[in-house]
């Protein structure tokens, strides 16, 4: 079946909300310009899920004109065409979708079961999981990444990859990298320092003309076991839970409206790029240039609408202070990168 | 490599952006990435404007050494399958760009994230840890 009539037939059965058999309960997700409504059935594993969005509050039903995001499991067998795909042909989706010119993405994942399916011309997404128990890590601590990262660009917005921090004049700095750079790490040091969040590893940018407002998306702060960090009592007391798959302890912070450390947004006045740095001995690794380490781990975390995200990438770089930061490995090291942050929050 | 051709950056799988006076340029298929500075930003926005080599260096009165590392560096774009020949446009205006230095005139090639960036993050990736970790 071609792309576009599976799309026709998915949203034709996808049943208008309340004559839907089961108990569907329906979150409005926000990070700034990127709005969305969640469809879920109460009794599946996607409850669990929606508790990871910052601002995410329950409805009665879908809000007129707002992107629907229906999460479907193996209870609704029949609400999904079929879709029988071929080695080659899973490929050619995920390779159409690189692309920014299909308002038509489907990625389908075989291996996890899992099915994403995002159609901009009707504003409606289906996140199809046969089993939710199965659901990779990032899909329950920074679930429907793809969604926000496709609406966002949509709304001339970008979800980037990385932590951030702000002082109470909200202010703050992003700091960007790919895994493993130490962004979580320094945004936790930096918050039981005083500072404020909106997300340790994924935030919504919208530029303007002269600036950029950061907007929360995730309440999760995940830290992994290695962290040269006193892992001790969570942030203001909320205890961490540890992710099975990952060993990753979780931390879900306030919600937006609730009194704690995230905030829902900040102006952007700098962005730290951090990178690892060498340890003793090794031969310096040659640093790409600033705008490529500042994007590429963006651009590489949620690949589709690639030119896109390159060029809304550029329109945050164009307006914010970039400095490179190397975090050296240790407790010295963490201390060091978290000055730096404070020295480009304070300049 | 001809220099009397139009030039055009191979898209899909290719994405390029100006930021400031660096040009980035991904190659989405193979995973490597690059980067050209200076003048040799000033030269790729002319190419992407259908401005032949030839006509580029022609128009500016280059020198034989500069007309040799414009060579270089398109075939080297040309080898790295970043950019293809294209028809050239009927009326496309030559922009003055003076080549001070000739080494000016080259393009770094970043290949150490090609394992991540060639790499499929939905299905090429390690079932637990994800992206960017390869399957065990």
């Amino acid at each position: 079946m071609a792309h576009r009539q599976w799309f026709d037939e998915l949203a034709g059965r996808l049943m208008p909300f309340g004559q839907a058999q089961g108990d569907w309960i329906v979150h409005a997700v926000r990070a700034g310009p990127v709005r969305f409504d969640v469809i879920a059935d109460a009794r599946s594993g996607f409850a669990d899920i929606v508790r990871a969005f910052y601002a995410a509050t329950e409805l009665d039903r879908p809000e007129p004109g707002v992107f629907q995001v229906w999460c479907l499991d193996g209870r609704h067998p029949r609400t999904l065409p079929g879709l029988h795909l071929s080695g080659a042909g899973v490929r050619a989706c995920f390779e159409a979708a690189r692309q920014g010119g299909a308002h038509q993405l489907l990625l389908p994942d075989p291996a996890r079961g899992l099915i994403t399916a995002f159609d901009a011309s009707r504003g409606l997404g289906v996140f199809h999981a046969e089993d939710c128990a199965r659901l990779p890590s990032w899909e329950r601590y920074s679930p429907l990444k793809s969604f926000v990262h496709l609406l966002a660009l949509q709304a001339g917005a970008w979800l980037a990859h990385g932590g951030s921090v702000a002082d109470a004049r909200g202010r703050g700095v992003l700091l960007a990298g790919p895994g493993g750079s130490g962004k979580s790490t320094t945004t936790l040091n930096l918050l039981r320092q005083g500072l404020n969040s909106a997300g340790d590893d994924y935030a919504v940018l919208a530029p303007g003309e002269g600036a950029c407002q950061v907007h929360a998306v995730y309440r999760t702060l995940k830290l992994h076991p290695s962290a040269p960090l006193a892992i001790g009592p969570g942030l203001d007391g909320e205890p961490w839970e540890v992710d099975a798959t990952t060993g990753k302890q979780v931390l879900l912070a306030n919600r937006a409206g609730e009194v704690g450390r995230l905030v829902p947004g900040f102006r952007l006045s700098a962005i730290a790029g951090l990178r690892l740095a060498p340890e003793d001995g090794a031969a310096p690794v040659r640093a790409a240039p600033g705008f490529m380490h500042f994007a590429l781990s963006s651009v590489q975390q949620a690949p589709y609408w690639a030119d896109r995200s390159l060029a809304m990438a550029k329109r945050v770089y164009e307006v914010a202070p970039y400095a490179d930061v190397a975090v050296a490995r240790g407790a010295a090291g963490l201390s060091g990168a978290s000055r730096r942050i404070v020295e480009l929050l304070e300049r | 490599m001809n220099f009397s051709s139009s030039y055009t950056l191979q898209s899909p799988p290719c994405i390029a952006e100006v930021v400031g006076n660096e040009t980035i340029v991904i190659n989405l298929d193979v995973g490597n990435y690059y980067n050209l500075q200076g003048t040799a930003v000033e030269v790729w926005q002319a190419l992407m404007a259908g401005v032949t080599p030839e006509q580029l260096a022609g128009a500016n009165g280059w020198s034989e050494a500069a007309r040799d590392a414009l060579g270089k560096l398109v075939q080297q774009a040309l080898d790295e399958q970043i950019l293809i020949a294209a028809p050239s446009p009927a009326d496309v205006a030559v922009p003055a760009i003076a080549v001070a230095d000739p080494a000016e005139l080259t393009m770094s090639v970043y290949a150490d994230m090609q394992e991540i960036l060639g790499l499929d993050p939905i299905h090429e990736t390690d079932v637990v840890a994800g992206w960017p970790q390869k399957p065990a």
